[in-house]
């Protein structure tokens, strides 16, 4: 299993974006909502930044890049924000914390509403015109197995 | 005195009593004036002190029994998924006010106060019914919020969402008048003037017609007569604004165009029909809402986005 924000994990997430949804999360929404989804899709374009404030010490990196075309990932890397911020389109923050409980299951809208991540650059707007796109995409990675920074498991 | 206007001033006057007994279409009419009638913001606040409710006079004892006597499954499933809509969004409107406050017309900042301690008692009302009424339980606000989240649509997060996000810019930059039209484009005219007023319509017509909850019609009707003023004073502020410079238009368009985008999605069905309602006829009174928070503030909506308008999902909320 590979750890949060190492290079294997952003492999893995990229691949488990570019299947999604599998069959499961598929049937717990109609498909009305998954056409909606492909619409989006070809707007959802550039470099998204998921970034950790506060990563623990020693950490390969503090954040995780991921290049889309038409809402696919093209390349998913890890790196440290001052590196990609320049780059990114948008780029969404949360504390250590907050992605620990994101990656063990804590709800993806909440995510958003309660501000545990912020759109830290970038315009809102056009954020929120694929905002289920997002959503879904936090999902992706969420259902990812994910061990913490120090070798915990956090899920499988 | 005309008809109308009779009925007008009795919703204007009426306290809690009499608003158990006032139809709530009147309520909604009573928002809706035209531009010039739009009250100053200490004459809004005039109001508010003599509007002012208390949340614990309200006894939901008959509630209860309706709840659990009177409705089957069906209709409360389908109550549940309209009102937790509103449940969060009160709360929602509540915590995400606070950054308006810096950049604002001094009277509006003193009719803002009100208007917050408008949507802290909206949010322990519907705190009230979840706990007295449907019987949740939970150490203070969030638990009992936690516990109806499973029933709202996913596509909440989106206005709701989009409405924390531009919080979020405007603490950032509360002096930005773009930024503040575009927050009281997503507040007052969507959240507040179209979402909120179309679900209070749902689920008072609901309570008046099958003569149930009584306690949740008499609080939810004042909810929406202090809708009122929220949506006056903010259409009163817009108005300010575009008076400023025509061109912060854009903003208001621009901002639809999001929600717009985000409206013609949906998760789930909603059945409105235990309710008495169609979809067809919500996304109607969605359509009318919108054109008449518009109308108060003289912009009218480009081709595209009032096509986009007719295909919107419903999104059951409100503040
Ligand atoms: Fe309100
Ligand atoms: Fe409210």
């Amino acid at each position: 299993m590979s750890s949060f924000m190492s290079a294997s994990w952003a492999d893995e997430v990229k691949d488990r974006i570019n299947s999604w949804p599998d069959a499961e999360r598929r049937a717990t929404k109609l498909d009305d909502f998954w056409d909606w989804i492909e619409m989006v899709k070809p707007f959802v374009v550039g470099r998204l930044a998921l970034s950790v404030r506060d990563m623990p010490p020693d950490c390969e990196a503090d954040t995780l890049c991921l290049d889309l075309e038409s809402g696919s990932v093209v390349t998913a890397t890890v790196c440290n924000r001052a590196d990609t911020e320049a780059e990114a389109v948008f780029l969404m923050a949360g504390s250590y914390t907050d992605w620990m409980a994101l990656v063990d299951g804590y709800d993806v809208g909440k995510m958003v509403m309660y501000r545990k991540l912020m759109l830290e650059k970038g315009d809102t707007l056009q954020f929120f015109t694929a905002a289920f796109y997002w959503t879904e995409l936090l999902a992706a990675i969420q259902s990812v197995p994910t061990a913490a920074s120090d070798g915990k498991l956090i899920k499988v | 005195m005309t008809i109308t206007e009779e009925r007008l001033d009795q919703v204007e006057l009426q306290d809690l009593n009499g608003l158990a007994k006032t139809d709530i279409d009147d309520v909604l009419d009573y928002v809706h004036v035209p531009t010039a009638k739009i009250p100053p913001y200490l004459e809004l606040y005039d109001r508010y002190l003599r509007q002012r409710w208390n949340v614990n006079d309200l006894d939901f004892t008959q509630d209860r029994i309706d709840w659990t006597e009177r409705m089957n499954d069906d209709s409360r499933n389908s109550f549940l998924s309209i009102a937790s809509g509103f449940h969060h969004g009160e709360r929602q409107v509540e915590a995400e006010l606070a950054p308006l406050f810096f950049g604002i017309p001094e009277d509006y900042k003193v009719f803002l106060t009100s208007h917050l301690e408008d949507e802290a008692r909206h949010t322990v009302f519907f705190d009230r019914f979840y706990r007295d009424v449907v019987g949740l339980e939970g150490d203070g606000i969030m638990d009992v919020l936690d516990g109806s989240w499973g029933y709202i649509q996913e596509t909440f997060v989106g206005p709701f969402g989009l409405l924390a996000y531009l919080t979020d810019d405007l603490r950032r930059d509360p002096y930005n008048k773009h930024l503040q039209m575009k927050y009281a484009t997503t507040y007052m005219i969507w959240i507040e003037g179209v979402l909120a007023l179309s679900v209070m319509k749902i689920t008072l017509n609901y309570a008046r017609d099958f003569k149930v909850l009584p306690a949740y019609y008499t609080g939810f009707t004042a909810t929406c007569r202090d809708e009122a003023r929220h949506v006056q004073g903010g259409m009163r502020f817009v108005r300010q604004l575009l008076d400023e410079d025509p061109n912060y238009v854009t903003d208001i368009h621009d901002t639809l165009r999001t929600l717009l985008t985000m409206g013609a999605a949906r998760s789930g069905y909603v059945y409105y029909e235990p309710l008495g309602w169609s979809e067809e006829r919500v996304q109607a009174l969605f359509m009318d809402q919108l054109h008449k928070k518009l109308a108060m503030v003289g912009v009218s909506l480009p081709a595209d986005l009032e096509n986009m308008l007719s295909m919107v999902k419903p999104t059951l909320a409100g503040g």
